[in-house]
């Protein structure tokens, strides 16, 4: 039996982070992922955290990472196609326990591959499985 | 060329039309939210609720415990858990 060729997804989460990771006080994260059927397209969920020293200063940063994510379909990417964004939550106002100034927003972005090498087969061979090393009696 | 002239005599209706449906949609993010809560009191997971918004077809999830929160969004202590989050990602890919 053999096994199906696959679509191969890019990683949206690490395009994301190296779009607004050079931002200082910027984190972000998937919190889901979904395979829109029949495979080609994936939607992610992003959080993004943006703290500062001050709520304004917070504030700016959460529109600075906005429009950067915004814009994503327009950013050529060589390993795949950003084709949907939709800002789910967002930016709000959401301190941390301590007090200090965070804003949150989510967002929902859709990807898939590009046309060219989308497809590759299978693995030929999965990595075989140790046995289990008996214990001495 | 003929013409026709329609008068709307319930504009609310659509809303209403489609209120019971947002409502069950409403009532299984919820029921998700709950499942995918980490438990430890079970405080949270038993907070869900879903409310009547201001108008027919406008349902809302809401948890009133305290930490939900953080619980939901993470924070500097914290990792994000996500549950209502996860949830509503499962709902938004099932209604395309």
């Amino acid at each position: 039996m053999t096994t199906p060729d696959m679509i191969v997804q890019p990683d949206l989460e690490a395009w994301v982070w190296a779009q607004i990771g050079g931002l200082a006080g910027v984190t972000s994260f998937a919190y889901a992922a979904e395979q829109l059927w029949p495979g080609w397209v994936y939607a992610h969920h992003i959080q993004v955290d943006a703290r500062a020293a001050r709520k304004q200063a917070a504030r700016d940063l959460a529109e600075q990472v906005r429009r950067i994510i915004l814009s994503l379909a327009t950013v050529p990417w060589a390993d795949g196609v950003v084709c949907y964004i939709q800002p789910t939550e967002g930016p709000f106002w959401l301190p941390d326990p301590d007090g200090h100034p965070r804003y949150v927003a989510r967002y929902e972005i859709r990807v898939h591959p590009p046309r060219t090498g989308a497809i590759q087969a299978a693995p030929a061979a999965h990595p075989t499985r140790r046995k289990a090393a008996s214990r001495g009696a | 060329m003929a013409s026709s002239t329609f008068t709307v005599t319930h504009p609310g209706a659509p809303r209403e039309a489609v209120a019971p449906d947002i409502r069950d949609l409403a009532e299984q993010i919820a029921a998700d939210a709950k499942a995918n809560t980490p438990v430890v009191t079970g405080r949270m997971a038993g907070a869900y609720q879903v409310v009547q918004g201001d108008d027919p077809a406008t349902s809302l999830v809401t948890n009133p415990t305290p930490y939900a929160r953080f619980v939901e969004y993470g924070s500097v202590y914290d990792h994000a858990q996500a549950p209502l989050g996860r949830a509503i990602a499962k709902a938004r890919s099932q209604a395309r």
